[in-house]
């Protein structure tokens, strides 16, 4: 029963997207403006039908394997990374007022502005996008974990000390707890943004034999297979919706205790 | 002695200068004697050269012209986003209705890496400004609208319903109440898509541009003058951290009541 409640109040808003495919559909059947648009921007049919045959026989998973490859291994270097500087500096507090100033002056540069020099020093293979990626989310990771271990709730401590926690007992069990939500908001900000990164850095470079969606991004519309672009554009947007659904569905596992559902901590 | 030893150190931040001088002292020394002979010294152009590169393009005013592309495509862009996505956030998050209606859209939509759209934006909207502050709007909208709307949500049923005892029209409940707690939210969506936004932008100025901060580190990537680019990277960095700092002000100055995390 709750579950045919879940479904019914997705309804509405799968009758608005049903809605404009639909209109979509129409419009480039009737050729609104001009035939030429709608080579562009190709129905949702032709896209879902050419998406079909990419499956079978036009290695797409070959493309989703490479970009996730080079996405979760550089989401994994970054974010651990992250943690651990985060933990670090927010339990030292030498680190804290001599690191942090620069780590707080680096956050805002963009990977991608680095990406020509990393091209420089890494190649034209993997590990150029794997160092950016991991770049990204490392301060992403890094500011939420800092703050979230530096601000967390001095009576919290206090009880705790009082009680007779020291060192690693309050490490462990006080404060990573209490740091856990803003971890994981970390992560989960991170997996968007290591989406966006690969992808872009996909885009960037795309040499043949290199799998990867951007590339194939790329590589179509230089070729104007535009049908192809748009299911690789679609396969690669659902692809970082699924990402961050699962880490929703583990966070909110690993985060019993918190009241609001994971989703709803921005 | 020890204690004022220690408070120069850590409180005025002697001791992050020092490291950061060394740091380039380091730099400059190895670049200038090519330690060992490594070919990274061809790339890692001493601090010096760096610096007197940014001097030559800025008074050029080449400096000027890119980075005023730039930050014209992402403020506007930025703004736009800013400007629908939190009255829609709000009132989608407010409303009963709007929230069964919009909310699982949004859901759907926020995650997604937007830049994936942008060679499809470049055929519609060509290679000019526009693609490029349509698509640090797309990537923004997504991200403000869903920290608005989980703030409109947020909003204590208690303070509502006590408000509405003591005679507060909706409209009021509104602006006095809804809008104010959803301010962290909004305020932390909009850092996130700060950063989100300045990688978009670099991303699709590298693509196809001829002017902009971006391109301008890919061109002079290409054309092997390595130490400009650094100059380059230095000026986004530094208006990347302008555009944080502000928003980080507004937000201290608008949220003095709420003991927030400043992530």
């Amino acid at each position: 029963m709750s579950y045919l409640r879940k479904v019914a109040r997705k309804l509405p808003s799968v009758a608005i997207l049903a809605a404009f495919l639909g209109f979509w559909e129409w419009l480039a059947h009737v050729g609104f403006i001009s035939q030429q648009l709608w080579s562009f921007l190709t129905p949702p049919s032709v896209i879902v039908a050419r998406s079909f045959t990419l499956f079978v026989e036009g290695g797409m998973l070959y493309h989703i394997c490479g970009t996730l490859y080079r996405g979760l291994i550089g989401l994994l270097i970054g974010v651990s990374l992250g943690v651990v500087f985060g933990l670090l500096c927010g339990w030292f507090r030498v680190l804290d007022e001599i690191i942090m100033p620069i780590f707080e002056f680096l956050r805002p540069l963009p990977a991608l502005a680095l990406f020509p020099l990393l091209l420089l020093l890494f190649g034209f293979g993997d590990l150029t996008k794997i160092v950016a990626v991991a770049l990204q989310c490392f301060f992403a990771t890094l500011i939420p974990t800092f703050y979230g271990v530096r601000d967390v709730d001095k009576l919290l401590v206090d009880s705790a000390r009082i009680m007779g926690a020291r060192g690693r007992n309050l490490f462990f069990d006080v404060l990573l707890r209490a740091a856990t939500p803003h971890i994981c908001n970390g992560i989960r900000i991170s997996i968007g943004v290591a989406m966006v990164v690969v992808t872009a850095a996909e885009m960037l470079i795309y040499i043949v034999g290199q799998y990867g969606l951007g590339s194939l991004i790329s590589w179509t519309e230089v070729s104007r297979d535009y049908p192809t672009m748009l299911s690789s554009i679609v396969v690669v947007m659902l692809l970082g919706f699924f990402l961050v659904w699962i880490w929703l569905k583990v966070e909110n596992k690993l985060l019993f205790w918190v009241r609001e559902t994971a989703a709803e901590r921005v | 002695m020890r204690s004022f030893i220690r408070k120069l150190l850590l409180k005025y931040k002697v001791a992050t200068l020092l490291i950061v001088f060394a740091f380039f002292l380091g730099w400059e020394f190895l670049s200038q004697t090519r330690f060992l002979n490594l070919y990274i010294w061809y790339f890692f152009r001493p601090p010096s050269t760096i610096v007197s590169e940014l001097i030559y393009e800025a008074v050029s005013l080449k400096l000027m012209n890119n980075a005023l592309f730039s930050l014209y495509r992402i403020s506007v862009g930025f703004a736009i986003a800013a400007l629908i996505g939190v009255p829609f956030g709000l009132v989608v998050g407010w409303s009963k209705l709007g929230n069964e209606i919009f909310g699982p859209l949004i859901d759907l939509f926020r995650p997604m890496p937007h830049i994936a759209l942008y060679p499809l934006l470049v055929i519609l909207l060509g290679l000019g400004d526009q693609s490029k502050i349509f698509l640090v709007t797309l990537q923004c909208f997504f991200i403000i609208t869903i920290g608005a709307m989980y703030g409109g949500r947020s909003v204590d049923r208690l303070l509502v319903n006590q408000l509405k005892v003591m005679g507060a029209r909706d409209k009021e409940i509104f602006f006095e109440a809804v809008i104010w707690s959803a301010m962290p939210f909004i305020f932390s969506a909009l850092r996130i898509s700060i950063a989100v936004s300045w990688i978009a932008l670099v991303t699709a100025e590298m693509i196809g541009a001829t002017e902009g901060i971006g391109w301008s580190i890919l061109f002079y990537e290409k054309s092997s003058s390595f130490a400009a680019m650094f100059a380059y990277i230095f000026v986004i960095s530094i208006l990347a951290g302008l555009m944080l700092q502000i928003l980080l002000f507004a937000e201290r100055r608008l949220l003095r009541w709420h003991r927030a995390l400043a992530i």
